[in-house]
């Protein structure tokens, strides 16, 4: 991390919808830095709010969302450019995303290379047609995938193909930054642990700075250096990959961690977590986890924690650690 | 294997016809996939037996067979006893009430119409349990308070889509157990719920298991929920069992190339010790029509010999109290 200008930094991001049942808000206060190279993964249940932020990121919320704080790339604040400015610079160029739903991302009725070549041809509108059919291939070549693929429709594709094809389109305008939005979640194992392969691959290959989300933690093991985890929208805690697995020190991290069963060691019983996410159209006061957590005191119900550094690259958002921040200060 | 098995399958198998084109009419072929194809086991009460394999490997077509929503092409399957393939009327009414299936996804599960309540009662009236309503709603009651869904009248007033995905599937299994089945097939029932509700319905399950003596078919893609839930793994590949045994010696010792390949990719939770070097199989799954002998595994194995495409490796007992079906394991004597 030689950097010291991030790739990507998210400022105070909120993101509130209006409804008819009031004011929801999905994404609340999220600060985070991405610096060039690094792999950062977002973590939670369904509806904690990690989707969101990437497509608060790319800008590809619907109308009745509204977006606060700052989205920086390179220090340049997307939530500022124009559309079309948004459009021809930025997204594809930039920043690109990979979606779990690859068959509804790709039009049912065209061949999988004229689609790749208007990408191609609306993003990058100076290449030559040889130009375009090189760089393509290239792309195709880089996740294993045979030419002839351009040639077909998406529906003659295996799952595993589609999603290979979906990271070919991501990557086919060279984009230093690429949101792997739970791209791998619908495959079969195997299918899964070699694409997840070779999206490392392709990190050193293409020089890439990506933002991986699950809710799957075997899946955020495998491809990222920072862990974030969501919960109702905030950040409970952002730690270094390794002290996320052997020393998290958010009480929802413990519980995600122990919630899923091992593959080896002894074996121990799983426990769920109970309750449920909170309504975001009136989240609770004080921290937002606390109706769930089994450590909660009253204090917790009543003021929201602060996210406080505990160490190098290691955040909480977590009364108990504010509170001893708080009694640090006084003494 | 003891004298009874609740569940005692042989040679089950599943032959799905495909269309004919009309040079199959005019040579009189026909073609068809083979989606479950001599598959055996037997089942003891008080047992959970994890089918294991990707997509299209069979086994939710082996779950449905078991539980007679698919008609099987050929083999038999004796439960309790009795030959499933031969039950009508009132005894074909019986193992409906004995056999139970929860499926993937819990929003389809109930009709959208009806309240939970009349959804679940409906279950008790069609099997005649209970003398009247107040007995089936006690029965009700007592079920949905054991699984942890209180307030009970709460729940029974609402609708389908008034629940989680977590609180449909864990009705959906009230429902099921409303009827005291003997056996059940639990299909991916929690594949599509986040993980922090996975863990409740795995723990009712083995609970079903311990305090009921419930004998559960669980079909899953995911190695380590298998290796949580069961005590005997099956790992299957195109419609056919590879290997078969106790939970623990199939994850920590997997003798099947293609149940190693499955293993080495699952990926490890954290600081777990790393699995195995990915072993590296080629392509994808094929889809099992008019499969030719010798083994289907062969065109994806990296240990593939002459044998291996001419004869159809059987399951055989190894050294390691499983059943492998590999030519690795069955050299021939010299």
């Amino acid at each position: 991390m030689t950097e010291s200008v991030p790739l990507l930094e998210l400022q105070h991001l909120g993101v509130t919808y209006r409804t008819d049942r009031g004011q929801v808000s999905a994404v609340d206060d999220v600060s985070l830095q991405v610096p060039m190279g690094a792999s950062i993964g977002l973590v939670g249940e369904s509806g904690s709010g990690k989707s969101t932020i990437a497509m608060a990121i790319l800008r590809l919320l619907p109308p009745n969302a509204r977006v606060d704080g700052a989205v920086l790339v390179n220090g340049i604040d997307l939530t500022k450019q124009p559309d079309r400015r948004l459009d021809r610079e930025w997204r594809w160029r930039q920043l690109a995303i990979v979606f779990q739903k690859s068959l509804s991302a790709l039009s049912p009725v065209h061949r999988i290379g004229v689609q790749m070549h208007d990408v191609l041809r609306t993003h990058e509108p100076d290449l030559t047609e040889s130009q375009r059919k090189d760089r393509i291939e290239g792309v195709l070549a880089a996740v294993h995938l045979p030419a002839r693929v351009l040639r077909s429709y998406p529906f003659e594709l295996s799952g595993g193909m589609m999603q290979r094809t979906m990271i070919a389109l991501g990557l086919v305008c060279n984009p230093p930054f690429v949101i792997f939005d739970e791209a791998t979640t619908a495959l079969d194992v195997i299918t899964q642990s070699q694409i997840l392969g070779e999206i490392q691959r392709l990190k050193e290959e293409f020089d890439l700075t990506t933002m991986v989300i699950s809710h799957d933690v075997g899946v955020i093991n495998a491809t990222t250096d920072i862990v974030a985890v969501l919960y109702a929208g905030q950040l409970m805690e952002v730690a270094p990959k390794r002290q996320f697995f052997t020393a998290p020190r958010h009480p929802y991290s413990q519980a995600l961690i122990a919630s899923v069963p091992r593959l080896r060691g002894t074996k121990e019983r799983i426990t769920g977590i109970p309750g449920s996410l909170p309504d975001l159209a009136h989240p609770p006061g004080g921290c937002r986890f606390a109706p769930r957590c089994p450590h909660a005191t009253p204090a917790c119900m009543e003021h929201t924690p602060p996210l406080i550094q505990i160490a190098p690259g290691h955040m909480v958002r977590c009364t108990e650690f504010s509170m001893k921040a708080d009694q640090d200060v006084t003494a | 294997m003891s004298e009874n098995p609740l569940l005692d399958v042989r040679d089950l198998q599943c032959l799905f016809p495909l269309r004919k084109g009309l040079g199959d009419l005019a040579r009189g072929k026909s073609h068809a996939v083979h989606a479950v194809d001599t598959v055996s086991f037997q089942m003891q009460r008080s047992e959970i037996l994890a089918l294991v394999g990707e997509s299209g490997c069979g086994k939710s077509t082996t779950g449905r067979l078991l539980v007679k929503l698919e008609e099987a092409t050929g083999g038999n399957i004796r439960f309790d006893g009795e030959e499933v393939g031969s039950l009508r009327g009132k005894e074909l009414k019986s193992f409906r009430r004995r056999a139970q299936i929860i499926f993937q996804n819990p929003f389809e599960a109930f009709d959208p119409r009806l309240t939970l309540g009349a959804s679940l009662r409906q279950a008790l009236r069609i099997h005649g349990i209970g003398k009247n309503q107040a007995e089936r709603d006690d029965r009700i009651a007592s079920v949905m308070e054991r699984s942890g869904l209180t307030p009970v009248q709460d729940f029974l007033a609402r609708y389908p889509h008034e629940l989680s995905g977590g609180q449909s599937q864990r009705i959906a299994t009230v429902r099921a157990m409303l009827l005291e089945p003997d056996f059940l097939v639990a299909d991916e029932p929690v594949s599509m719920l986040d993980v922090s509700v996975r863990a409740d319905i795995l723990n009712q399950l083995l609970d079903l298991r311990d305090r009921d003596g419930m004998a559960i078919v669980f079909i899953t893609h995911d190695l380590s929920v298998a290796r949580y839930i069961a005590d005997r793994i099956a790992v299957m590949y195109l419609g056919m069992f590879v290997e078969i045994g106790p939970a623990d010696a199939v994850i920590e010792r997997p003798q099947h190339p293609y149940a190693q390949a499955l293993l080495s990719h699952t990926l490890p939770v954290g600081d777990e010790e790393p699995v195995a070097a990915p072993v590296d199989i080629g392509g994808e799954v094929p889809t099992p029509v008019d499969v030719q002998p010798g083994c289907r595994f062969a065109g994806r194995c990296p240990f593939v010999f002459d044998r291996c495409r001419m004869e159809t490796p059987q399951l055989k007992a190894t050294s390691d109290d499983k059943l492998v079906a590999c030519h690795l394991f069955d050299q021939p004597p010299a």
